[in-house]
């Protein structure tokens, strides 16, 4: 499988591409932008974007999707039912795609945001908005982080060392080393788990 | 891109490499396959896909060769020359660089994080979106360099050289800074800090 990253300097934001060595039917992941670079290298390797996976629905991450929607009659996969004007197929989390041979499995992480998706192609990992190489995704508020954090701890660094990720911003990086120099695992290491409402009543302090 | 296949021989959790079904601890003919190793890359300029974890370098000449989607985790880089090589999607975390020239060299879209560097020169190159988090450098020069949207988080950098570079979107978050040059760069472009929303 042939596998190439677009970086828009508009957005800030990376797009991959994800396709058969020959040519053919082909994955695009965030579609930020679709510019003349990013249409030549699909021209050139004889791709057609047969999907679209969308990490998070806000615009860094699909602007492009209308220019590409033009040329490609593709399905896209999201959190959400409707992005842009376009119906998408929903993604939940434990969803199994089967595109092609490719098989795509999708875990959410509503701490981020209810519409944030991660899809692991293999041991690659493309994780929009959740992570940055040796951050969390940005939050609203420090609080916000804390509770994100928390869930990376859970449900996110234990996965295999040898993960490679591809985050929505920035440059790859390595499951080994997120659980090693992320911010995210001193800040949840550091913040004991403090459920939203305290499950003894009488604990509430006025 | 390269595909990391377990080692052929049961119990072991590293990787098959270059035209072998074993990693490198397992290989019968370490020797051998070394030797073959050292002609096919000097035999070629482009190379892609390739995976060489844990293999060591020594005394190489590698000036202008092309790799595309390889992977070199925990590979060992001694008193190599690599000037003027590219390096496209690859993958060199958690292995070390030791008197190496990287000069004029093209960096896109790596992971190099977990390293250890001692005196190796990246003068002149173009280092785009590569993560050196928690880089332990030494007697390193990056000046006149383009190390536009590059990590360098969490890591310890000693007498580094960053002159005349270009530190827009660089990150040195976390990283204990001690006697770096940072003249005639555009620092105040670099992020220094976490968020100012951190608790």
């Amino acid at each position: 499988m042939k596998f190439y990253f677009h970086y828009s300097a508009e957005n800030f934001t990376n797009t991959y591409i994800l396709g058969p060595d020959n040519g053919g039917d082909a994955i695009l992941i965030d579609p930020g932008v679709l510019d003349v670079p990013l249409l030549d290298l699909i021209e050139q390797n004889n791709y057609y974007i047969r999907w679209v996976l969308i990490t998070r629905c806000q615009s860094h991450h699909i602007r492009g999707l209308q220019t590409l929607k033009r040329i490609y009659d593709a399905q896209i996969y999201s959190r959400q039912a409707v992005v842009q004007e376009f119906s998408c197929q929903v993604v939940k989390p434990g969803t199994r795609l089967q595109l092609n041979d490719m098989s795509v499995d999708v875990f959410c992480f509503s701490e981020l945001s209810h519409d944030a998706a991660v899809y692991k192609v293999g041991s690659w990992l493309f994780c929009g908005d959740l992570i940055s190489a040796g951050r969390p995704g940005t939050t609203s508020s420090p609080y916000a982080k804390v509770i994100l954090s928390q869930a990376l701890e859970k449900r996110f660094f234990q996965g295999h060392e040898d993960t490679l990720i591809f985050p929505g911003e920035g440059p790859p990086t390595l499951m080994r080393s997120e659980k090693l120099f992320n911010t995210a695992r001193y800040l949840a290491k550091r913040t004991p788990h403090v459920p939203l409402f305290p499950e003894n009543p009488e604990e509430w302090e006025p | 891109m390269f595909d990391l296949t377990p080692c052929e021989v049961s119990g072991c959790r590293r990787h098959a490499v270059w035209n072998s079904a074993v990693c490198t601890n397992h290989l019968t003919n370490f020797d051998q396959w070394s030797s073959a190793l050292k002609q096919y890359l000097l035999s070629k300029n482009e190379f892609s896909s390739l995976v060489l974890n844990r293999v060591t370098f020594t005394q190489l000449d590698l000036r202008g060769k092309r790799f595309k989607g390889c992977a070199f985790l925990g590979a060992t880089w001694q008193e190599t020359q690599l000037d003027g090589c590219e390096f496209r999607n690859c993958f060199l975390d958690f292995g070390s660089f030791r008197d190496c020239s990287l000069q004029e060299t093209t960096w896109i879209f790596c992971s190099v994080s977990g390293n250890t560097m001692k005196n190796c020169h990246w003068k002149g190159s173009d280092i785009l979106h590569v993560n050196f988090n928690g880089l332990e450098a030494e007697s390193c020069d990056f000046s006149e360099s383009d190390l536009y949207f590059s990590r360098f988080n969490a890591g310890t950098l000693t007498d580094v050289q960053f002159r005349d570079c270009n530190l827009k979107k660089t990150q040195f978050i976390d990283t204990e800074l001690i006697n770096i040059n940072f003249q005639y760069s555009n620092y105040e472009e670099a992020e220094m800090h976490e968020e100012k929303d951190e608790l």
